[in-house]
């Protein structure tokens, strides 16, 4: 017997508290700033191999602003076996001083081979320009072509709130990632993007058992119908994200330093794309559908004509009534009574269905307004 | 299914792993990115191509990637290139040659301001709307007691486009390196001209002529001209290590790019940083995979194997797609290739739980199977089609190993949909008849107690 809980009665809730912390997140982003890497400022990152595992971040640091590098970033990175590596960062670094900093590495450090186990890449301040527009403009057509498809395969009331959950998918990615202090680069965006085409996965499998539901649930709320196919769809919405997950995590885990950063952005977005699914995207479908005339009027049937309606407990987990219907017996009467609500509700109303099983119907609940 | 067997052992066969084409980040390479001013014309920009791949040639780096982005750039990829560096300076250097008489009888400045003073003028501006075009030329470490600095007529008497050919040698007397160079025949009647007149003037005035050999702006040496020089052949002495002096001989026997190319963008990855990336993400892709199929294994059992076995041919197929077409392999594309895996059995989740579903329906298993997969199909399609349009648009709007992993995910999407739908299907049917398919819970399928499924309420309205 599949649990059926009222998420939908708890909209506001989730709408409110998700909008806030989307906008903490967005705030967030603003106030830490994006940690630009030099792809989209300009400047120069070295890769460098050391012997000597002994060497700290801090050492390197102190090293490298010797040699007249202003403020260098250094970090640590896992390089290749019995070694380790630093990647060392700066808007301005010259070819002598490139130089100079292989030099004292080599010198204190010890570096195998200058040649292999060096690298060095440089971004032109126009050109890192360009890549920060294209990925603006590839980010504002990836939503644009998303609602585009999601209007034409469903219809806009259902594109506009998928892309808001992905607003908070994206958001709270960006919140999370500028607030690990992590380095922007081409990658994230990449991530980025990746994040705004997959994380609609679990959003379109919920609309798509709501636009199915829709045909065979002629009399429920929306509301109802919303909650009825969030709890048929949510262990396989989760599931699919476990899928993608594993792969990210193996790459968090023994994947090389960009990889890493990468999957970070990725595992985020894939978590909050999952449950974004159900407490943005389809609380605002709810909220948009029922204000049609035909959901508005099974609102208030639920609500006025709800026969033997049940008493909602303050602390209400889920209502659930059971009909037993159809020549099938009682095959699915007796549902697991939960919370402390308990509403046994036969409908008598309700034809003998040809199907085998006991057809089922959520609780009307207590009028919403 | 047959067919994606077999088409499964060929592509392994065919394109095994080992004949990837690497990208630079994973075997260490040179990724450059040049660019010309705005507005230069595109013959120019061609002609400046081909120089490159002459000179890329003569470096005798195996697998070149040169290509044109934009109207103005030039990306130049060169994996598995020993010396980046070199490599570097010798692609992207101008080399125009000019030769030029100095101006005051060979007076070197010690500054740029001497030199101005010298000319009676402010600025560089100002003396170059001077009558008679003069211009100030540097050299650089010429010395050790400093740059110099020349006045010399800006038109140049002579370049480098005149020039037949160019080698490195040593001078005979001090055995330095040296780069000697032929002029074609127009080029050496012009030299002799000069040399000629420039002779004359010594003579009669007693004071030295210099003729300045310009290099890209920078003066390489400036002889004093004692002689007329007739017969073509020219040299340039002093300041040169063996690998420098090879080097200008290369580029100047290549010829002198037609524009001045800026590098906006540089990547040179040590060789051992590349193969260290690329042992640590096949680690991962092999782990996920891993990850992927004891998840599927436990949660959908028989059903879990079957998705396993689409995955490892989906994994083969893939990679055969990837070397049929030549695409050469990122560490971002890895990185699109690992997170396909997860996508590619997320069909599979999607199709599996609706076949539980119409398990609790009442159906049968064969029946379940075939609903199933029709019914998951909508969900399946339409998710994996906003992941390939967002691939597209990140494929047409990245750039470098980025673009790699744009690919990566757009291909794998799309083949995943194939082996995930239509080979575990056909697997599914083909293995519909032995006993263990049968059993719910062997299938994985028992979990699901009836239920208020799709099915049941279809038939009733």
């Amino acid at each position: 017997m599949r649990r059926i809980i009222p998420f939908m009665h708890y909209k506001w809730w989730f709408l409110v508290s998700l909008t806030a912390v989307t906008v903490f997140a967005i705030v967030l982003v603003f106030v830490v700033r994006l940690d630009l890497g030099i792809d989209f400022r300009g400047g120069q990152r070295m890769e460098v191999s050391l012997q000597q595992q002994s060497a700290t971040v801090d050492q390197v640091r102190s090293l490298v602003t010797q040699t007249g590098v202003k403020d260098p970033v250094v970090q640590s990175i896992r390089g290749a076996s019995g070694a380790t590596s630093f990647m060392i960062t700066a808007q301005e670094m010259s070819k002598d001083q490139q130089t100079a900093v292989v030099k004292a590495l080599d010198a204190k450090f010890t570096i195998k081979d200058k040649v292999k186990d060096v690298s060095v890449e440089l971004v032109g301040a126009s050109f890192a320009k360009e890549t920060t527009r294209r990925a603006f403009i590839a980010v504002a057509i990836a939503i644009v072509a998303i609602i585009g498809y999601l209007s034409f395969r469903f219809n806009y009331k259902f594109a506009i709130p998928a892309i808001v959950a992905l607003v908070h998918d994206v958001g709270l990615t960006l919140g999370i990632y500028s607030a690990s202090n992590r380095l922007v680069t081409s990658a994230t965006v990449a991530a980025i993007l990746t994040i705004l085409g997959y994380s609609v996965h679990d959003t379109i499998v919920v609309f798509d058992r709501m636009r199915e539901n829709t045909l065979f649930m002629k009399r429920e709320t929306y509301s109802d119908m919303a909650d009825r196919s969030i709890s048929q769809t949510m262990v396989r919405s989760i599931n699919t994200s476990i899928c993608v997950l594993l792969p990210l995590l193996a790459i968090l885990i023994f994947g090389g330093p960009t990889l890493k950063d990468f999957a970070f952005a990725l595992t985020i977005g894939v978590i909050t794309g999952t449950y974004s699914s159900f407490f943005v995207a389809t609380p605002l479908v709810v909220l948009w559908k029922e204000r049609e005339p035909r959901y508005r009027k099974r609102l208030v049937v639920a609500g006025v004509g709800g026969g033997g309606d049940i008493e909602v407990d303050a602390g209400l987990v889920a209502t659930q009534t059971i009909s037993s219907g159809g020549k099938g017996a009682n095959r699915g009467s007796l549902a697991p009574k939960l919370g402390a609500s308990k509403a046994v509700q036969p409908r008598a109303s309700q034809k003998s269905s040809k199907g085998k099983t006991s057809g089922k119907r959520p609780a009307a609940k207590s009028p919403k307004r | 299914m047959l067919v994606a067997i077999l088409l499964g052992v060929f592509a392994y066969f065919a394109f095994p792993l080992s004949k990837t084409h690497l990208g630079l980040d994973l075997q260490g390479g040179l990724a450059v990115i040049l660019q010309a001013p705005d507005g230069t014309d595109v013959a120019k920009l061609d002609r400046a191509e081909t120089i490159i791949q002459n000179r890329i040639n003569k470096l005798g780096v195996t697998e070149p990637e040169i290509q044109r982005q934009g109207n103005n750039k030039i990306s130049i990829q060169l994996p598995g290139i020993k010396d980046a560096q070199t490599a570097l300076d010798i692609i992207g250097k101008t080399a125009v040659l000019e030769f030029m008489e100095v101006n005051n009888f060979g007076t070197a400045y010690a500054s740029q301001a001497d030199a101005l003073k010298a000319a009676e003028v402010a600025t560089t501006d100002a003396l170059a709307a001077l009558s008679g075009f003069h211009e100030i030329v540097h050299w650089v470490n010429g010395n050790p007691a400093g740059d110099k600095y020349y006045l010399v007529t800006t038109q140049p008497q002579l370049t480098g486009a005149t020039l037949k050919d160019a080698q490195q040698s040593y001078e005979s007397t001090t055995n330095k390196p040296k780069v000697d160079m032929q002029f074609n025949s127009d080029g050496a009647t012009i030299f002799d001209q000069i040399t000629k007149k420039m002779s004359e003037t010594a003579t009669i005035t007693g004071k030295d002529q210099l003729l300045a050999i310009v290099l890209d702006g920078d003066v390489q040496s400036a002889p004093r001209v004692l002689d007329e020089i007739s017969g073509g052949n020219a040299e340039i002495t002093g300041k040169f290590t063996l690998a420098e002096a090879k080097n200008l001989a290369l580029v100047l026997q290549t010829g002198a790019l037609p524009i001045k190319l800026t590098q906006v963008s540089t990547n040179m990855v040590g060789a051992t940083l590349g193969k260290a990336a690329l042992n640590q993400a096949l680690l991962a892709g092999a782990i996920g995979i891993l990850l992927i199929m004891v998840f599927m294994i436990a949660y959908y059992r028989l059903l879990g194997v079957v998705a396993s076995v689409a995955l490892i041919i989906y994994s083969v197929l893939f990679i055969g797609i990837l070397n049929a077409v030549g695409v050469t392999m990122t560490l971002p594309g890895i990185a699109g290739m690992i997170i396909t895996l997860g996508m590619a059995v997320d069909a599979n989740v999607l199709i599996f739980a609706r076949m539980r579903d119409e398990v609790g329906g009442g159906k049968t298993v064969g029946a379940a199977t075939s609903a199933g997969f029709k019914k998951a199909f909508r969900a399946v399609f339409d998710c994996n089609m906003t992941t390939i349009i967002t691939a597209i648009i990140l494929f047409w709007a990245a750039s470098g190993a980025i673009k790699g992993f744009a690919l990566t995910l757009g291909i794998g999407v799309a083949l995943s949909m194939f082996t995930a739908v239509l080979v575990t299907r056909s697997m599914l049917s083909l293995l519909s008849g032995w006993r263990p398919f049968r059993n719910l819970r062997l299938l994985g399928l028992h979990v699901t107690s009836g239920g208020y499924t799709a099915a049941d309420e279809g038939s009733r309205s």
